[in-house]
């Protein structure tokens, strides 16, 4: 289960409007390198996954990425607040409007609906965990590119913020898969699947 | 509006305390036996501890206790779980 506390991880506050900022960003609310998609990934994973420490990587880093899924979702609000006609259609916000209004719904910058066809579950501690370390990189790229195309500090504070959550947890999956390395046969990584072969309890 | 300023000037300091908890909890999940680690927690735990206390008391629960929320004869504090800012806003929603 979860609980919920009533804070943002790290602070929005965004004084300006920018629809056509907010139709870029969306993108990592339900876009193929966003913060759902990578949370519903790790809380996947961790199922099957074998060793405590790996169960409670992927359990914490799925549920810190639920904090981004909604600090995305403030700075996309908070660009698209009071927003008049002529600003939606002018800013090309107008694609998305006509099918949400100003709603905050998982979509990719391209308009495409979120679809967990962004993410595997392979069921191998050395696949997913790989998955995860190029999961964390491709969602650093994508705030870097935000950054490129952004330079309201007001939404590039918490930007950077999100971007060096991903050079962080990517350092942890590094460790994660040198632990499961480390448990697993050393002449060959893929003797056998740790979360399939293994029938007595894995140490 | 000077208790607005006051609140989210408390919660930027919640927020980093949280923030640097967290940071060294997931550091513990593949370093568990960090004792240097450990105790820093401990002792950024027991500020935020105080300073949640505090700021409850003045800006109603950022995490809610059924016994607090129920164990007020006017309803106060259930009435401030639902009640504005919530986290994505800026307190001008109408």
């Amino acid at each position: 289960m979860w609980s919920y506390e009533k804070k943002l991880q790290y602070p929005v506050k965004i004084a300006n409007t920018n629809p056509a900022l907010a139709k870029i960003i969306i993108t990592q609310y339900g876009g193929p390198d966003g913060e759902l998609s990578a949370s519903l990934r790790y809380l996947s994973q961790r199922y099957t996954m074998p060793y405590p420490e790996l169960k409670g990587l992927l359990t914490d880093i799925g549920t810190e990425e639920l904090a981004h899924f909604e600090m995305i979702a403030a700075i996309v609000y908070q660009l698209t607040k009071n927003l008049t006609p002529e600003e939606i259609k002018k800013s090309g916000f107008d694609t998305y409007f006509v099918d949400h209004t100003t709603g905050i719904y998982p979509v990719a910058a391209s308009g495409a609906p979120f679809t967990s066809s962004y993410f595997q579950v392979k069921g191998d501690a050395i696949t997913d965990l790989h998955e995860d370390l190029a999961a964390e990189q491709k969602a650093r790229t994508t705030y870097d590119n935000i950054l490129r195309m952004c330079d309201d500090p007001d939404v590039r504070d918490p930007i950077k913020f999100l971007r060096q959550r991903e050079v962080v947890h990517y350092q942890r999956f590094g460790e994660g898969l040198r632990l499961a390395t480390d448990k697993l046969d050393y002449k060959n990584f893929y003797a056998f699947n740790p979360e399939f072969d293994c029938k007595k309890p894995c140490k | 509006m000077e208790s607005t300023n006051e609140r989210e000037a408390m919660l930027r300091r919640l927020s980093a305390l949280s923030f640097a908890m967290w940071e060294l909890h997931i550091f513990l999940d593949t370093h568990n036996c960090d004792k240097e680690a450990m105790r820093k927690l401990e002792a950024y735990d027991i500020k935020y501890k105080a300073l949640l206390k505090e700021y409850e008391s003045k800006f109603g629960p950022l995490i809610l206790n059924i016994s607090d929320a129920n164990n007020n004869a006017d309803c106060n504090n259930r009435w401030a779980w639902t009640q504005g800012p919530w986290p994505w806003e800026d307190g001008k929603e109408c």
